[in-house]
């Protein structure tokens, strides 16, 4: 089965300037690094990891909304690039997005209805659909009563405004739906809600997703995938379960034992806990051969100058990391 | 909405009631009109006369309230200089100030936000390094220097345009010219930064993403968020354009309101001068009350308690 979304080495660099900029010129900032990933059709990747790793970057060019320094993102079998063009704007019907700031993404001068019927005036010109009556059955099915339809982006709470923004996106009928932190500024209280919430969509609207987060316990719950994300590149991937619950690469084992979950069956676990020393790197000096390295307890000689491919370690898992099949057996164990 | 503008209103008075208070005081405290219009070497016994006859020389409290029951009266005293109304002076005025206001106004607007809007939108390219470089020089060049500088290429070199006076619309080409690139320059730079700021919200992207159309994005969501502090700077230039542009006027010889001013100021014709700040206030206070009615049409949170919370 061909993947609806398939990206293959996509790269991004942005030029930015140093503190000396006149002296010593533009460097070279990777976002996105040589990233390949696909994902099937109804399935949801996660795609995990520390902030400033590009997460953000990914999420935009793979809707196309900034153009790719090199690499290609395909749709549905079409390839996506960053365009002005009428083309460009009909496939936005196909692929939506949800935001991390609601209130951000809302203008603050149109009413929730308003902003849900917006993208239905855009793409359907002729209306053969009621924009009103689509709209307000959308706003319903993500959770929004009546009351709340003619209000503000400022007089709702962060949990209404996103299921403002989740309607809005999904009021096409989209088949690619990428979330960009979507839960991060919301209270805790209402985080399990919004994720129920695009749970039940995803699996109503056979949506496919896109699923951008540091959280991995949100992750575990709603991915079928995941991809680990490090200064730029995916240093692990595969299906959820074997990832979270066999991590290979140390970092996603860092990452992992951080979570602290509630639970006989984790005290053990916390005692384990591996600590990351220091931030993660500036990505505009990636470190030389693993960019891992300087941060990872088991790194040797061999890592610090020679950057590891991505191995298979299973049917559904891959790795880029030198000690991979050590590490494998090791937690096996 | 009703009890915001009542507010904004109430607000307005006190404002009013306070400029024609200082103006009052500061007026009589720094010259005395008496050896202003009598001249230094009157006898004493002259200077004294016209005190008692303007009511000089009662307390200055007594005054100031005299002066503000006959305002709520519609009675504004008389020039000291020829004894007619000094607000049918003032608004004698008024006609050859907004003949220079309005149009200058309205060239403001239609050069300096569609110049803003263009330098945004194409930020950091030749034509934002172009439309911020006019910005700057308009901005810096004060009016006095602008208009003697026209003055002395299109009258005097050139004899194309009269120099001053108040004769037609050859007579108003230059002043207005003065006045519009100062004002376009400010609009410029206030729109730029503005549309610059909103252009890199969310919400932008979020729109062009929708699959709207870029010239849709800006139209419809960029511009009418960008759009308050425009508002904010474009009604002061209005009000102070109204107020009579004080040097502009002076320089092309107008016989505006802010001419009249300044003459009234140099001669101590106090009522006059009264009166001239009193109408001032009165259409700056005007204007902003209008920009704040304009700003709860752009932004709803602006439309307090306007059934939020139902």
């Amino acid at each position: 089965m061909t993947p609806l979304l398939n990206v293959k080495n996509l790269q991004r660099h942005f030029s930015v300037e140093g503190k000396t900029a006149w002296l010593a010129g533009k460097k070279l900032l990777r976002a996105v690094d040589g990233v390949t990933l696909s994902v099937q059709r109804g399935k949801t990747l996660g795609l995990v990891g520390e902030s400033g790793c590009g997460k953000s970057t990914m999420a935009k060019l793979v809707l196309g909304l900034i153009p790719a320094t090199a690499g290609t993102v395909e749709f549905d079998g079409k390839s996506v690039t960053a365009q002005r063009n009428q083309a460009w704007r009909a496939a936005r019907r196909h692929m939506q997005m949800v935001y991390q700031d609601p209130l951000g993404a809302l203008d603050r001068r149109l009413t929730a209805l308003e902003q849900v019927i917006e993208p239905l005036q855009i793409h359907d010109k002729h209306g053969e659909i009621q924009p009103a009556l689509a709209a307000q059955n959308m706003m319903s099915a993500v959770g929004l009563t009546d009351n709340l339809f003619q209000r503000y982006p400022h007089e709702l709470s962060g949990g209404q405004r996103q299921r403002v923004v989740l309607a809005r996106a999904l009021v096409l009928k989209p088949s690619l739906l990428v979330c960009d932190e979507p839960i991060s500024a919301l209270d805790v209280s209402v985080q399990a809600q919004v994720i129920n919430l695009l749970d039940d969509l995803r699996q109503q609207m056979n949506l496919t997703m896109l699923f951008i987060s540091h959280d991995l316990r949100v992750v575990r719950h709603i991915c079928d995938e995941v991809a680990v994300m490090y200064l730029g590149r995916i240093i692990e991937q595969g299906s959820a379960k074997e990832v979270l619950t066999h991590p290979a690469h140390p970092y996603t084992q860092a990452l992992i034992s951080a979570v602290s979950t509630p639970g006989a069956k984790n005290a053990a676990k916390s005692s384990g806990r591996i600590i990351l020393k220091g931030e993660p790197p500036n990505p505009v000096d990636v470190p030389t051969g693993c960019s891992f390295h300087p941060r990872c307890a088991l790194a040797t000689a061999h890592c610090k100058t020679s950057a590891p491919i991505a191995t298979r370690i299973s049917e559904s898992h891959t790795v880029s990391c030198h000690l991979h099949t050590m590490i494998h057996h090791g937690s096996g164990s | 909405m009703g009890r915001y503008m009542l507010s904004r209103s109430l607000r307005a008075l006190l404002t009013i009631f306070l400029v024609v208070g200082f103006a009052f005081t500061i007026l009589r405290l720094s010259g005395d009109p008496a050896m202003m219009i009598l001249s230094a070497d009157a006898p004493p016994e002259a200077i004294a006369a016209f005190r008692q006859s303007w009511g000089l020389d009662a307390p200055l409290w007594q005054q100031f309230w005299g002066y503000l029951l006959n305002i709520l009266q519609g009675n504004f005293g008389v020039s000291m200089r020829d004894g007619s109304p000094a607000m049918r002076l003032v608004l004698e005025a008024i006609p050859a100030t907004l003949a220079l206001a309005l149009p200058a106004f309205a060239l403001n607007l239609l050069i300096g936000i569609p110049a803003g809007i263009l330098a945004a939108l194409h930020r950091n390219s030749w034509i934002d390094r172009l439309v911020m470089s006019f910005s700057v020089a308009g901005h810096t060049l004060p009016s006095f220097v602008l208009g003697l500088l026209l003055v002395l290429i299109f009258a005097v070199s050139f004899g194309w345009l009269p120099s001053g006076g108040f004769n037609g619309v050859e007579h108003a080409i230059l002043p207005v010219l003065t006045l519009t690139v100062g004002g376009a320059a400010v609009l410029a730079r206030y729109t730029r930064s503005s549309m610059l700021e909103v252009l890199g919200q969310p919400y932008i992207r979020a729109a062009s993403a929708k699959g709207l159309r870029w010239s849709q994005v800006v139209i419809r969501h960029a511009l009418p968020n960008a759009a308050l502090p425009i508002i904010t700077i474009a009604g002061l230039m209005f009000g102070g354009l109204i107020a009579g542009a004080v040097v502009v006027e002076s320089v092309f010889s107008w016989p505006g309101v802010g001419r009249l001013t300044v003459s009234a100021v140099g001669n101590r014709d106090l009522a006059v001068v009264q009166a001239a700040l009193l109408l001032i206030t009165v259409s700056m206070v005007a204007t902003n009350l209008a920009v704040d009615a304009i700003y709860s049409l752009f932004d709803p949170r602006l439309r307090a308690n306007s059934g939020a919370h139902q």
